[in-house]
């Protein structure tokens, strides 16, 4: 009898638990991301920042690739966690039509010296606040950080996730987008 | 039964903790819900009181306030002492958690009126999402002096 308690206390720890785990990593998913109506694929293709240079840059010169667009900032934790996995899925993805680009409301100064630091293989851009504007446009309806936005080849807005998007499920994402293209 | 309920409760008791533990889930709270402001009157200036939710964090140099209308004579803001945090990227820097009282000196006579203070802010919840710079607007009265 005592032997059938313990391990009913046993079943009882390991289901709590193993919830408490999923819920605690599971990735924050905004509710019906939203796609706003300006969100058209020519307005996000001639939204215009700077790149390190200095030089005024539009995503409108990946069209026709897959774009994941990451908003971030020097000053934001949870940023800095998932870019290594940007950097490895960047150079696993670059031959299949995939490309990265982060975009911060950000000094240029400290957004070139943390590319150098983290040896981002991926143009990051920088702007004002058009930045946080054009996040929230794209379904970040509390302005936080970071936050990942996936646009089609067409421009088209497919995914727009708040929180760190692993490595993992972002490159399942990737392959379910590709494998529709083919 | 209750032979039952006593030998599962340590279980419990110890599941709940771990649930507990584990990090909060679910969408990120509103900044205002997060990081509630209020304004007091306080001798010799005003206070800034900020709640802050559990897992989450403000930064201690992060902070600014604007007054509309223009005309509180005001010093620097004084900022409490934080929780020190080694930022590999930020270096060492200070962050606030639970409760913040912050004070804004009058650095001279305060006109009566009434003010709007327009408090920015920013933080974290931790390990999970960070706010971009956000203000929330308290008002503060100053009565006449006699």
């Amino acid at each position: 009898m005592s032997a059938r308690l313990f391990f009913a206390g046993v079943g009882v720890l390991a289901l709590l638990a193993g919830t408490a785990l999923w819920v605690g990593t599971r990735s924050i998913e905004p509710p019906g991301a939203t796609v706003p109506a300006d969100a058209n694929p020519a307005a996000l293709y001639t939204a215009s920042f700077s790149d390190l240079q200095g030089q005024s840059r539009a995503l409108g010169q990946f069209q026709g690739k897959v774009v994941v667009l990451n908003f971030w900032a020097t000053w934001c934790a949870p940023c800095r966690e998932e870019m290594p996995g940007f950097v490895k899925l960047q150079e696993r993805w670059k031959d299949r039509n995939v490309q990265f680009v982060g975009i911060a409301n950000d000094e240029r100064e400290k957004v070139r010296r943390f590319g150098d630091e983290l040896r981002i293989n991926y143009p990051l851009w920088t702007g004002g606040p058009e930045v946080m504007d054009l996040s929230r446009r794209l379904g970040n309806r509390l302005g936080v950080l970071p936050h990942t936005v996936i646009l089609d080849s067409g421009g088209r807005v497919v995914d727009s996730r708040v929180g760190v998007y692993r490595e993992g499920p972002l490159e399942e994402r990737l392959g379910a987008l590709t494998a529709k293209r083919s | 039964m209750t032979c039952v309920t006593r030998a599962i409760a340590p279980w419990l008791a110890l599941a709940t903790t771990l649930a507990c533990a584990a990090p909060i889930a679910g969408e990120p709270l509103e900044p205002e819900k997060a990081f509630p402001v209020t304004a007091t009157l306080a001798p010799g200036g005003i206070d800034l009181g900020f709640t802050i939710a559990d897992g989450y964090y403000l930064y201690g140099d992060r902070f600014r306030v604007d007054v509309v209308p223009p005309g509180l004579p005001l010093g620097r803001i004084r900022i409490p002492r934080g929780e020190a945090k080694d930022d590999p990227f930020l270096g060492k820097t200070e962050i606030l958690r639970h409760r913040a009282l912050l004070h804004l000196p009058f650095t001279a006579k305060a006109p009566p009126g009434t003010y709007a203070l327009r408090v920015t802010a920013q933080g974290c919840a931790e390990d999970r999402v960070c706010y971009s710079p956000f203000t929330q607007v308290v008002r503060v009265s100053v009565p006449p002096t006699p």
